[in-house]
């Protein structure tokens, strides 16, 4: 469960929504997602042979994710999630580049949390909660939105919730013998 | 922002995250190729250390600064002498019996200096006060001594510095660190981080070489205290503090069945050595070194003996098969490091006194003699030479 949580405040579906006010086109929204979901998934197929490169064990990479994470966390607490909406080509494959992929899906937070779950939990965890989350992410960019205030709100939930969970992890990474 | 602009700043941030984790919280834990024969060498270059600098009069070298060639003997501490001793005898159960002699010679320099005390005899090196940290790790020394050689000769002074241990016990399995012998009563008040888990030990010994004598209940009463209320009631910061001598005293027991709570202890004493061991493996490369400093030979060796009596402990035990292997890797890795850093007899001829540098553990240039008992220790443990004493 704090596997799936914690890829589900990597994404962080409501900042998403805001970075991409007032709404994204479906098919390159789901393009991105999909690519960004693959990113995911490949991160965690090559997470053993990674960490073995690095020489650190994954209690020590789980140490690393949390401290990413709450940072991606805190960023978001802080200062919400702003938008970047008007960046890049405004159709296209260049679109789904930028903005939606760099920098609102791919995130080094979204990378790492995938890595380290991946080595943990296995890659079926990583490919069912990136899965998930990217399909919530994209439900949130796509639908028509008025009043940010909820969508806002919902980012720092959100963001709250990665930094709880960050620190679960850190406490279990540390732990781990 | 434009494109160009985006894709630089997303590289930055990304190189910028994976950089300052890689000098950081990612940096690479160097664990050394080791074989258990290596490890054992080490050892032996240890006790050769400890056995170098002995004395006519049974002392060991207490503390030695390199860079300016200083032998320093103020402050001699009996715990420690007991300690390394207690080790020498580790070494003999090992297979080296050649450094017996040695530890025979600091065994008759503790039992010229036993008095009475309490129900038993003390270990002391002042007429007002006993300590209890001298008397359990002199008795964990003729206990080991014990096993290392089937010589029961000083079966009667291991029984006494029990019964000394026994009394120094107060409700709750706590124990209290000082005996005043003016009194001839325990001294209230004052406790020790150290002396508790080193006398838990010494009692679980002598269950293991006299089980129908009722040993297993001081023993057990005191592993309570360790593993349910010590770190509350002595407030200790971070639970569980590493005590390595809980963990020996877990391991000696184990074989006869640990309490859920013992269990749980256990866990939680191999998570704290893990993570220290882990830390100090990733200070190999720049900067973390430099940001703290790595252990000393006594801080790591400590650890490595922790793991290693939890790793006994959980052969006895499956309920700790789940921590089994991480406690091999942990310990073999902790051992390694403590290997790769003893000066050779190559790197010790660069200075004025290399039979005082050779096979010790230098920190700012200076070893005081438990940072060989304790390396001495976790290397044996590493190389599977330890485990519980017994018949």
């Amino acid at each position: 469960m704090r596997s799936l949580l914690a890829l589900f405040s990597a994404v962080n579906p409501f900042a998403v929504a805001v970075a991409l006010w007032p709404r994204e086109r479906r098919t390159l929204m789901a393009a991105a997602a999909a690519v960004a979901c693959a990113c995911a998934i490949g991160s965690a197929a090559v997470s053993r042979p990674v960490l073995d490169g690095l020489d650190v064990t994954p209690g020590t990479f789980r140490v690393a994710a949390a401290v990413v994470l709450g940072i991606a966390g805190a960023r978001w607490l802080i200062v919400g999630a702003p938008s970047v909406a008007a960046e890049g080509p405004s159709a296209g494959a260049g679109r789904v580049a930028v903005p939606l992929l760099f920098p609102v899906l791919v995130t080094p937070q979204l990378a790492i949390v995938s890595m380290s779950t991946g080595a943990d939990h296995g890659v079926a965890v990583v490919a069912g909660g990136a899965a998930a989350s990217l399909a919530i992410a994209w439900l949130a960019a796509v639908v028509s939105k008025r009043h940010p205030v909820g969508w806002t709100a919902g980012v720092r939930l959100a963001a709250a919730l990665a930094v709880a969970v960050a620190l679960a992890l850190a406490v279990d990474g540390v732990k781990t013998v | 922002m434009r494109t160009s602009t985006r894709v630089l700043s997303v590289t930055a941030l990304w190189v910028g995250s994976f950089g300052a984790l890689r000098i950081s919280l990612l940096a690479p834990e160097g664990c050394p190729d080791v074989t258990p024969a290596a490890l054992e060498a080490s050892a032996v270059a240890a006790g050769a250390w400890i056995e170098r600098g002995q004395g006519d009069d049974g002392r060991y070298v207490y503390e030695y600064h390199r860079d300016d060639d200083r032998v320093v003997s103020a402050g001699y501490n009996i715990v420690r002498h007991a300690g390394v001793t207690m080790s020498l005898y580790q070494l003999a159960r090992a297979g080296h019996p050649e450094v017996v002699g040695t530890a025979d010679k600091a065994l008759a320099m503790m039992l010229d200096n036993v008095v009475p005390a309490g129900d038993g005899i003390a270990f002391v090196d002042s007429d007002t006060s006993a300590r209890l940290g001298a008397s359990a790790l002199m008795a964990a020394a003729l206990a080991q001594r014990r096993d290392a050689t089937g010589d029961d000769r000083y079966d009667e002074d291991l029984r006494a510095l029990g019964r000394f241990l026994v009394g120094q016990i107060t409700t709750g399995g706590q124990m209290l660190n000082l005996y005043d012998l003016r009194t001839a009563a325990p001294s209230p008040g004052q406790t020790s981080r150290y002396s508790t888990g080193e006398a838990a030990w010494a009692l679980a010994q002598l269950h293991n070489f006299f089980p129908d004598e009722g040993w297993d209940v001081p023993a057990r009463h005191v592993l309570d205290y360790l593993a349910t209320s010590r770190d509350e009631v002595e407030a200790l910061d971070f639970a569980p503090w590493p005590d390595q001598w809980a963990a020996y005293t877990l391991a000696e027991l184990a074989p006869w069945g640990l309490d859920d709570h013992h269990v749980r202890y256990a866990e939680a004493l191999s998570e704290r050595f893990g993570m220290l061991v882990r830390y100090e493996s990733q200070k190999d490369g720049w900067p973390l070194p430099f940001i703290d400093p790595r252990a000393r030979g006594a801080g790591l060796g400590v650890w490595v003996e922790g793991l290693g009596a939890l790793a006994r402990a959980a052969d006895s035990d499956d309920r700790l098969a789940d921590v089994r292997t991480a406690l091999d890797d942990r310990m073999v890795c902790g051992a390694s490091l403590l290997a790769e850093r003893q000066p050779d007899r190559r790197e010790a001829a660069a200075w004025d006194a290399p039979t005082l540098v050779e096979g010790a553990w230098f920190r700012y240039d200076v070893t005081r003699m438990d940072d060989q008992q304790h390396a001495l220790s976790g290397l044996l443990a590493a190389a599977g030479e330890l485990g519980p004493v017994g018949p």
